[in-house]
């Protein structure tokens, strides 16, 4: 039985916490499971996945390039590309990439909204570049 | 806890696989988000469908290579008719009998032919080397 019947979509952690008190592993759930999945798949690679070589988003490859508005249309274009086809259960609104290059990152910020529901939820990503 | 207890693990295709796990977690209603691609559980499910792929595609060829009926490789085989006091045969150089006619300068006790002399001789326009297995010792 679930204990929350709110309670949608419920996932692992990605750090696999436990709570202290009974040892069970902790759940993300709703809103939150739907980001920690979003962030999968972006840090994910194509060929990455066993038997899955389609899933991921190789944002990573684009990292290398240099930096300025068509690398981050590029990114933009990426992401929606992904979540389009991976994540069903989110509305996207919007993607916003910018162009951080002081600190040699993107900053990026997803707009989107659960499917069963109305309020939306904005998801900051930072994307490092690495050279 | 789950009511299927007795999930079917069997399969020799990694899809087969993980879609008895989600059937497993389908009758428990604490993690939710299996179908998803991008969740965690999804991807745990990926790498226990991996591993059990792994496992059942080596036992199936352990188990063929055991038996004479279904063995591949050609040792599995070699070695079951071992015990069938088979021996098989296997590939066999062609040989050569040359008859070696020594006409030495001055008179010696001993003439010796050594290991590996190669004899070249041309069969059908093609030249054919041939060599000597040990040395051999001629007394004239």
């Amino acid at each position: 039985m679930s204990r929350n019947k709110n309670i949608v979509y419920s996932d692992l952690r990605s750090d696999l916490a436990v709570n202290p008190a009974t040892d069970d592993l902790l759940l993300t759930t709703n809103e939150a499971s739907i980001e920690q999945s979003i962030k999968n798949l972006l840090n994910t690679n194509r060929y990455e996945r066993v038997f899955r070589p389609d899933v991921g988003s190789s944002i990573r490859s684009l990292l290398f390039e240099n930096s300025g508005p068509q690398t981050a249309y590029n990114i933009r274009e990426l992401i929606y590309e992904t979540i389009l086809n991976y994540e069903p259960r989110c509305n996207l609104i919007d993607v916003i990439v910018e162009d951080d290059s002081d600190r040699n990152q993107y900053n990026i910020y997803i707009t989107f909204s659960a499917i069963n529901a109305e309020e939306p939820v904005v998801l900051d990503l930072i994307l490092n570049r690495v050279r | 806890m789950a009511a299927n207890s007795a999930t079917q693990i069997a399969e020799l295709d990694f899809e087969g696989i993980k879609s008895n796990l989600i059937t497993f977690l389908q009758a428990q209603s604490n993690i939710k988000d299996y179908d998803y691609t991008g969740s965690n559980i999804n991807t745990v499910l990926d790498v226990l469908s991996y591993n059990t792929y792994l496992n059942n595609f080596y036992l199936n060829m352990v188990a063929n290579e055991m038996f004479l009926d279904t063995a591949q490789n050609r040792d599995s085989i070699v070695s079951h008719i071992k015990e069938l006091n088979y021996t098989p045969r296997s590939f066999h150089s062609s040989k050569a009998v040359i008859n070696l006619q020594v006409y030495p300068s001055q008179r010696v006790s001993l003439i010796t032919v050594p290991k590996y002399t190669p004899f070249t001789t041309s069969i059908n326009g093609v030249s054919k080397t041939f060599t000597t297995e040990d040395s051999l010792v001629i007394k004239p």
